[in-house]
């Protein structure tokens, strides 16, 4: 922890800013107030972001926004299988990647301004070779996980040509969801997805190149000579959750292509699995097969099915759903005041039989137990509030909230990093990046559905045509954008994330509507009006038409409601 | 089918011997289209069907379908000797030609098309045992490269249709 104290006094000093924590209470940025709902209509109903949604996404902000090889609230636990760092960031960094697009598909559709940097600044993360360079010590394999190997393989270095679909599929999510939600090909053109190894030894310096259809094309044709039993992960490790991945890039793809290449591979995947046989006797999910010695492996934690089924239910609610009594019927802990977390997997057991005998829970002594590195609260927050479970999700937050430490950095809320597995009392109070940074994020910020709404109802031209949020500054916490169109209306509500007031530059793209008239209303009143060719009356420091788009320059402390409407 | 082999290099030069106990590599087809399935003659349901299929498409094609060599090449080559494969496909589809091959052939071709197969045993299958494995059917250029797949849910209009617009087929 000291390591990581010494790390932030680091970045402030870098950047030039100061990074210190402010309290919840500093950052609230006036968003209780009376302005969030002024408006020319009602727009009481429409989805405004809470303190804690604002803070996660400030959080993802924060951490996307480092200088490279600083991956403060990033980095660890390491992982025993890759070694390094990376196995820990291509986890956290993807994650939170999912987080705020699930934020921005579901609940701020009509602010890309905010969200196109955050993508970028999380994709070259992702493509940073601290993350991914962890394989070619991996690609070797090893006597541990083959136990039928001779010898070790020969190593190499490019990280997604073959195997390691946990980082592979997780990158052709994040180029997929890239180019769907911002409507954008550039990570479609050849050799636009570059994976630098830049190192003078081991085969280097190199440069990996490759594209949002070349990176599925290596997934898709791997999927098919496994017989869709999955791509491994680390040398003859299949997993059958990070194939989700690798099946969620794929129907991103086909959303540019207009093709069907996920329907054909998720069937395919359903019907290999369901073969093979993957729900076991107690009704949980496969979650490791070793190809070689056709073997799975059996894990004996509940983790597998929440962290599995939040992707599946991109695709397969249905089993999910019909699934989740059983997962979850010994999986939950009721701690006080409302709060629930995880029974260790361990005990699940000893919890079954004290429930078949009427033992009291509390008399369970959970301290005894070892955890492992990863907190599985986060494998079921995800699952939970994107099926909707509501209870769950609420009681596991409070958990969060009662008892691992919610921390506020420069606007941002996450849950800090603790490797102590249990508080005196016995609550749980592990906490890594992962569910402290991404999933906690996630839970937050999704909806029910919110993974199946981007895979199943993705945005068309209608929503690309429609005035949204092209710019603005990064200081601005945006806290709810949407376009009305039965009001022809932008709605954002805005305000700084430090509390104090600033000139805020936002450029709304689409704004150009031939022969119609405009109004911009802040907080209740006109600040601004014009039509398709001119800014006709402004109290505004600035409003002026450039190149199609309308730029405003206007002082933003305390949650404001801005509303552009046309008639 | 939306899925390139540009990126990933699908096909190969193919080393077997066919039903009638020729030795064949992809370019005794030179000149041809191939339409090419793995399978097993043991197979029960996915052999039969797409087999069919294909051979109802060709059937369509009428006298295209002479510039197209249809292939099935056994990922049984323990059970499917030439002359098994030969009694199986001039019995039902005759269009056909069977290839087999040494194990090590076999497994050459397999991964040259990214094909899964996997021995696995079945008391109630003949001979103890099935192999299940990739149903997709791949059409080779004349020139032998990879133009595209089916995979087991392309119906039989689908295949009809892909394999008449491409005007080569009548130009050639």
């Amino acid at each position: 922890m000291d390591t990581l104290i010494s790390r932030r006094q680091l970045i402030g000093g870098m950047a030039g800013t100061a990074a210190l924590a402010v309290s919840a209470a500093d950052s609230l940025g006036g968003l209780q107030g009376n302005n969030v709902n002024k408006a020319p209509f009602d727009i009481s109903a429409l989805p405004l972001l809470d303190q804690k949604q604002a803070g996660h996404l400030r959080h993802l902000r924060n951490i996307s926004d480092q200088p490279s090889g600083i991956w403060d609230h990033m980095r660890g636990p390491f992982d025993h299988m890759g070694g390094g760092i990376g196995p820990a960031l291509y986890k956290v960094v993807p994650h939170s990647y999912f987080a705020m697009a699930l934020a921005y598909f579901n609940r701020l559709p009509a602010a890309p301004g905010v969200f196109r940097p955050l993508s970028d600044r999380l994709i070259a993360q992702m493509l940073d070779k601290e993350v991914w360079g962890y394989w070619r010590l991996m690609s070797t394999s090893s006597k541990e996980y083959d136990p039928d190997l001779k010898e070790d393989r020969q190593a190499w270095s490019d990280p997604v040509v073959k195997e390691n679909i946990m980082y592979s599929g997780r990158l052709a999510v994040m180029l997929g969801l890239h180019s769907v939600l911002f409507n954008d090909d550039k990570f479609e053109k050849p050799d636009s997805v570059v994976l630098d190894w830049d190192v003078p030894f081991s085969g280097g310096p190199t440069q990996f190149k490759y594209s949002l259809d070349s990176l599925n094309d290596r997934i898709y044709w791997q999927l098919v000579e496994s017989g869709y039993l999955g791509v491994a992960c680390e040398p003859n490790c299949v997993f059958v959750v990070c194939n989700q991945y690798g099946l969620i890039g794929l129907r991103l793809r086909d959303i540019r292509r207009g093709t069907k290449v996920a329907d054909e591979s998720t069937a395919s995947f359903k019907e290999a699995w369901e073969r093979k046989g993957w729900v076991d006797a107690n009704g949980h999910l496969v979650a490791l097969y070793q190809p070689n010695q056709d073997f799975i492996v059996p894990l004996k934690s509940p983790l597998w099915d929440f962290y599995a089924g939040t992707y599946m239910s991109a695709w397969m609610p249905e089993f999910v759903r019909a699934h989740y009594p059983t997962w979850s019927k010994y999986a939950y802990r009721s701690g006080p005041n409302g709060t629930l977390s995880p029974w260790p997997a361990k005990l699940i057991p000893v919890v079954k039989a004290a429930v078949d005998n009427g033992t009291p829970l509390r008399s369970i002594e959970v301290r005894q137990v070892k955890l492992g590195d990863i907190a599985d609260i986060g494998q079921m927050l995800a699952f939970v509030a994107e099926i909707g479970d509501t209870k769950a999700r609420d009681g596991m937050l409070a958990h969060l909230d009662e008892f691992c430490n919610p921390t506020w950095e420069k606007g941002g809320l996450f849950y800090p990093r603790n490797d102590q597995d249990w508080d005196t009392d016995g609550n749980m109070v592990r906490m890594d990046p992962w569910t402290g940074t991404a999933s906690a994020a996630h839970a937050r910020l999704t909806t029910e559905n919110g993974l199946w709404n981007i895979y199943n109802k993705p945005w068309g031209p209608l929503h690309f045509a429609q005035p949204a949020l092209a710019e603005v500054d990064e200081e601005i916490d945006v806290l709810r954008a949407i376009f009305v169109p039965s009001r022809h209306a932008l709605v954002l509500t805005m305000r700084t994330w430090h509390g104090n007031s600033m000139a805020a530059k936002m450029v709304i793209s689409n704004a150009h509507q031939p022969g119609k008239r405009w109004k911009l209303y802040r907080d209740g009143d006109v600040v601004a009006s014009g039509n398709d060719a001119a800014v006709l009356s402004t109290s505004l420091p600035k409003a002026q038409w450039d190149a199609g788009q309308l730029v405003f320059v206007a002082p933003v402390r305390s949650a404001s409601t801005f509303v552009m409407q046309w008639a | 089918m939306g899925v390139s082999s540009a990126n990933v290099p699908i096909g190969g030069d193919l080393d077997l011997t066919d039903h009638f106990g020729n030795p064949v590599t992809i370019q005794t087809f030179r000149g041809r289209f191939v339409l090419l399935f793995f399978g097993f003659t043991h197979c029960r349901a996915v052999c039969p069907t797409i087999l069919s299929t294909l051979s109802r498409a060709l059937e369509r094609l009428g006298s295209q379908a002479d510039l197209v060599q249809p292939l099935y090449i056994t990922v049984d080559p323990e059970r499917d000797t030439p002359a098994v494969m030969k009694a199986f496909l001039e019995k039902s589809f005759p269009r056909f030609l069977g290839l087999s091959g040494s194990k090590d052939q076999i497994a050459r071709a397999k991964a040259d098309f990214k094909v899964f197969a996997q021995k696995q045993l079945d008391d109630t299958a003949p001979g103890g045992y099935v192999v299940p494995h990739t149903a997709f059917s791949y059409l080779l250029d004349p020139q032998g490269n990879y133009s595209q797949h089916f995979t087991n849910a392309s119906s039989e209009d689908d295949i009809v249709d892909k394999l008449a617009a491409r005007a080569i087929i009548r130009q050639y």
